[in-house]
């Protein structure tokens, strides 16, 4: 029982309400908005400090943040899916000339407009999540906008790749 | 009963062990998997909405009665209806392009994709960009008029604000929506 828990992929619907007891346990033990954008500017932060050799500030998000990536390797280790990737699986099949330059753009771009987004929303996914079990009608907006505009680019981009195949 | 309200090392040390928990949950459950959340906009792999509301199917009623009995505080904040839509648009975009959202794309650094750190990068790089361009997007976003104010929708739909309709309806309508997707996912055999 233990190791099917600590090694096999769980069912979305399982993990749906182990999320929504871990949101509502940190509620209770922390009674602090978690995962806010001050979690990761304390990680800025932090590396900074690292990078000029100064003391690091610890702080309760901080640590929230180093929390998740450590139990994210153990879980990787345990579940025998830790496994160093340089380029992902789809960026690869499209051969060097895209892995090598356009992949790396685009994901950095990504991951520039997906946190640009939440700070011009005023928070971050996990906060903004939670606040959807508080039903916030304007956080629901939010997602439901979100998710439209990912599908439609996800679709155009699936589109755009299959065309190319053919 | 009321919130735990830890302070110092014992707030410290709680929040590495629920960040610890929360990450081996993202990592097991496969969220913190880049193809998770491709594969969910075009409907391949509906792992990401399923998990999604159920997490409101069965958070819903456990903030609202947590709340009411002063077990947990609903740290109440406001929004403002530009902001949300424009920063909506943009997260959407952005997570067609690289499929993370902030704390998967740390989950998926720590289980050995480096790729990651290249989105990891462009969000961290996100915060003095948007500082530089600060009066921008004063001026057309958080400045702009609003047509309609937000907060008071959100105040009106909060399920402890006398609305206790929205406790039952919208679990069940997240079910619902969850059954469906599962139903149209396809099979692994199809997917290959």
């Amino acid at each position: 029982m233990w190791n099917k828990i600590i090694s096999s992929n769980w069912s979305p619907w399982i993990t749906g309400a182990v999320i929504a007891v871990i949101f509502s346990l940190i509620l209770f033990v922390l009674n602090k908005p978690f995962g806010t954008l001050n979690d990761y500017i304390d990680l800025i932060n932090a590396g900074k400090a690292i990078y000029y050799g100064e003391h690091i500030q610890w702080s309760w998000g901080l640590l929230f943040i180093i929390g998740i990536f450590i139990g994210a390797f153990i879980a990787s280790l345990t579940g025998k899916n830790f496994k160093i990737e340089l380029i992902p699986e789809d960026h690869f099949k499209k051969g060097s000339s895209y892995y090598l330059t356009i992949g790396p753009i685009l994901s950095f771009i990504g991951g520039f407009l997906v946190m640009a987004g939440l700070i011009i929303a005023g928070n971050s996914f996990l906060k903004l999540w939670s606040d959807c079990l508080s039903l916030y009608m304007s956080v629901i907006i939010f997602i439901i906008i979100m998710f439209i505009l990912s599908v439609i680019v996800g679709t155009l981009l699936t589109i755009k790749i299959e065309e190319k195949k053919k | 009963m009321h919130p735990l309200n830890l302070t110092g090392s014992g707030e410290m040390f709680a929040a590495l062990i629920l960040g610890f928990i929360l990450g081996f949950v993202l990592m097991r459950s496969r969220l913190a998997c880049r193809k998770t959340l491709i594969d969910q906009f075009s409907f391949r792999d509906n792992t990401f909405a399923i998990v999604f509301l159920i997490s409101m199917t069965i958070g819903v009623p456990i903030y609202y009665f947590t709340s009411k009995y002063g077990i947990i505080d609903l740290h109440v904040e406001h929004y403002s209806f530009w902001p949300i839509a424009v920063g909506a648009v943009l997260t959407g975009l952005g997570i067609a392009f690289c499929g993370h959202i902030p704390v998967t794309a740390i989950a998926s650094l720590a289980s050995g994709k480096l790729y990651s750190l290249w989105i990891l990068l462009g969000m961290l790089a996100a915060f003095p960009i948007l500082d530089i361009c600060n009066p921008i997007v004063n001026d057309y976003v958080f400045n702009a008029s609003a047509p309609m104010d937000v907060n008071v929708i959100a105040e009106n739909s909060f399920f402890y604000d006398g609305k206790d309709i929205m406790l039952y309806f919208v679990p069940i309508v997240c079910l619902i929506f969850a059954l469906f997707l599962r139903l149209i996912q396809p099979s692994k055999k199809e997917k290959n």
